[in-house]
């Protein structure tokens, strides 16, 4: 009698399998972009540019490293400095405005906030180029469009990130009101309290927003193909134009490399998939409160 | 005279939470008005002038960038179209996709979170490599997918992005593998029904379609909301795909020309016609506004009021 399975316990056993099935089949589709950069950015030019093979027949990914390394125009380390520099400056304004606004919208009460906050989250919908272009008219007349970057950060240090503001404060909702008062009786500062309290009870949100907050932006092209013109300034998403471009003659069918291209691309996702696997675990613990807080 | 006392103390405090308000939110009012109201005002501004950014001064031209757009500019009115029918479309699909994935991923079986680092990845690829995969995959004479196709012996494999007919699909198809951010947004929504409501069903022996339809659908209706309204504007705005598939033209024959591509050719390529520019983004704001409203509208049919998931 214990060696049969009962059948609630078969039928589970079928539904663990039909689980499985369509998770394998994703896994598989969601992998298949990264793992065609991979093998692509192994093969020799004659086969990446002439052959669509799922395991490649030549090996010449050193050779190919070493061709994208040395090209005259691939600048790596100045690319991946400026890359760094523009989104470490970005993510660090977006994180600490946008978490000291979240909080203010999350705990002080005073009438007619709410309406102050659905304004905020009413510029979603604006469309950038609605703001870019008077911000862009501002950067050239002011001279202000080659320096340093600064039209891709600056807007970051004014809280301009309207969807982190409203992540932070569903996080800093759910911090007892208790907690604060305790922390007023004591003496803290209104500053102290969200540095030593509320900072320090959130922590995975920082960790999202941090991550989404990168990713999103490096994922951006209008920035960089906005305000990067010189080629010293080119940040990673310029590299690959380099490798696209470089049999290109006028007419509208080239070869393209596609070996150098994965290459080139592989290089420029390094950043985002160290962040991503240093984070990830807390990520992970994190996104599945997002929703449910608040 | 107590409740005017009271109304005095009442007023106190509020002032002190507003000053604190204003020490930590400070910052992002101004940004609003440095970053969103200031530009508003001045692209309004411009959009009555045929300002170009090096040209000499601009002449107040009234109504004519609007009408232009409206009566005469074929390709005001392709993209416009073409930027619709790709929201609506990648809309839908991201929609499905995420919402399948979410609840593939909420299944409690063994190794789920190696799953959920792998479905991941294609949000971590920046849509630059993306495109160039997907153009390598998706090369009517080289790429893999008419390989397969033509192994299985398909005559006329598809031409995919080289093909004006077909690129506009092609990138609808290819923005479906954007569900990352939509897929832990539902998955957060599902992991907080509570597991009783469906042992409840269980017992009472619903189908799973049915305890999807009355269960899992409307508790997680608020969310669903937030992911509609995301991806609709999403849609519209979308612009770094385009950028890439398109070569930042809208190749071949304009069919991968989206709305802000045409709006970012018209503003920063030569002859930098901000005034027009701005006319069209006005224009376009509307549009979004008004399919914004439109699912607002729609949400009132579907969204569970109080639901506290």
């Amino acid at each position: 009698m214990k060696k049969v399975l009962s059948p609630a316990r078969r039928r589970r056993n079928r539904k663990t399998a039909l689980v499985y099935i369509p998770l394998v089949l994703f896994a598989i589709v969601a992998i298949l972009p990264l793992y065609y950069l991979v093998i692509t950015a192994m093969k020799s030019l004659a086969e990446a540019s002439t052959q669509a093979t799922m395991f490649p027949h030549s090996f010449a990914l050193f050779e190919n490293i070493r061709f994208v390394l040395t090209h005259p125009d691939y600048d790596v380390v100045r690319m991946f400095t400026n890359t760094m520099a523009v989104f470490a400056l970005k993510t660090l304004g977006t994180t600490i405005t946008c978490s000291l606004a979240g909080y203010a919208f999350a705990v002080y009460r005073f009438p007619h906030k709410n309406v102050i906050f659905i304004i905020l989250l009413a510029t979603m919908m604006i469309p950038g180029e609605i703001l870019g272009i008077p911000i862009y008219e501002f950067m050239v007349n002011t001279g202000l469009k080659e320096i340093a970057y600064i039209p891709l950060w600056i807007a970051c240090w004014f809280a301009t990130d309207v969807f982190m503001i409203f992540l932070f404060k569903q996080f800093f909702q759910t911090i007892p009101k208790a907690y604060i008062e305790a922390a007023r009786i004591d003496g803290y500062s209104e500053l102290r309290i969200f540095w030593k309290i509320a900072v320090p009870l959130n922590r995975p949100v920082f960790v999202t927003a941090i991550l989404l907050y990168f990713i999103g932006t490096y994922n951006d092209l209008y920035g960089p193909a906005l305000y990067v013109s010189n080629q010293s300034d080119w940040l990673m998403a310029n590299s690959i134009t380099i490798f696209e471009n470089l049999y290109r003659s006028g007419g509208s069918s080239y070869l393209v490399p596609w070996n150098y291209v994965s290459v080139a691309s592989l290089i420029a996702m390094v950043p985002e998939v160290l962040l991503f696997s240093f984070m990830q675990k807390q990520f992970m613990e994190s996104v599945s409160g997002v929703g449910i807080k608040g | 005279m107590e409740k005017r006392e009271l109304n005095k103390i009442l007023k106190r405090g509020y002032r002190k939470e507003y000053k604190y308000f204003l020490w930590f939110a400070g910052i992002a009012l101004l940004g609003f008005v440095l970053f969103y109201f200031l530009p508003i005002l001045r692209t309004a501004i411009l959009s009555f002038t045929d300002r170009t950014i090096f040209g000499a001064d601009p002449r107040f031209v009234g109504w004519d960038n609007y009408l232009y757009a409206l009566t005469e500019d074929a390709l005001f009115k392709k993209s416009l179209t073409q930027s619709l029918v790709f929201a609506a479309g990648s809309g839908v699909l991201v929609l499905v996709t995420s919402l399948m994935l979410a609840m593939l991923l909420n299944a409690k079986v063994k190794g789920i979170g190696i799953f959920r680092t792998i479905y991941f990845l294609p949000f971590i690829i920046p849509a630059f490599a993306v495109g160039a995969v997907y153009k390598n995959i998706l090369n009517p004479n080289t790429g893999l997918i008419n390989r397969i196709l033509e192994f299985f012996g398909v005559a006329n494999a598809p031409l995919w992005y080289v093909s004006p007919q077909s690129a506009l699909l092609t990138m609808i198809l290819i923005s479906a593998m954007g569900f990352g951010v939509k897929m832990l947004v539902f998955l957060a929504a599902l992991q907080g029904i509570p597991p009783t409501l469906y042992e409840v069903a269980d017992i009472e022996g619903a189908s799973a379609f049915r305890k999807f339809w009355k269960i899992t659908l409307p508790l997680i209706s608020p969310m669903l909301f937030l992911n509609v309204i995301m991806i609709t504007i999403d849609g519209m705005k979308s612009f770094s795909l385009a950028f890439v598939m398109g070569n930042g033209s809208g190749w071949p024959a304009n069919s991968t020309l989206l709305f802000p591509i045409y709006m970012f050719m018209t503003a920063f390529n030569m002859p930098f016609r901000l005034g027009y520019a701005a006319a069209m983004a006005w224009l376009f704001f509307l549009v979004i506004l008004a399919m914004t409203g439109l699912n607002f509208l729609i949400s009132r049919y579907y969204v569970q009021k109080d639901v506290s998931v």
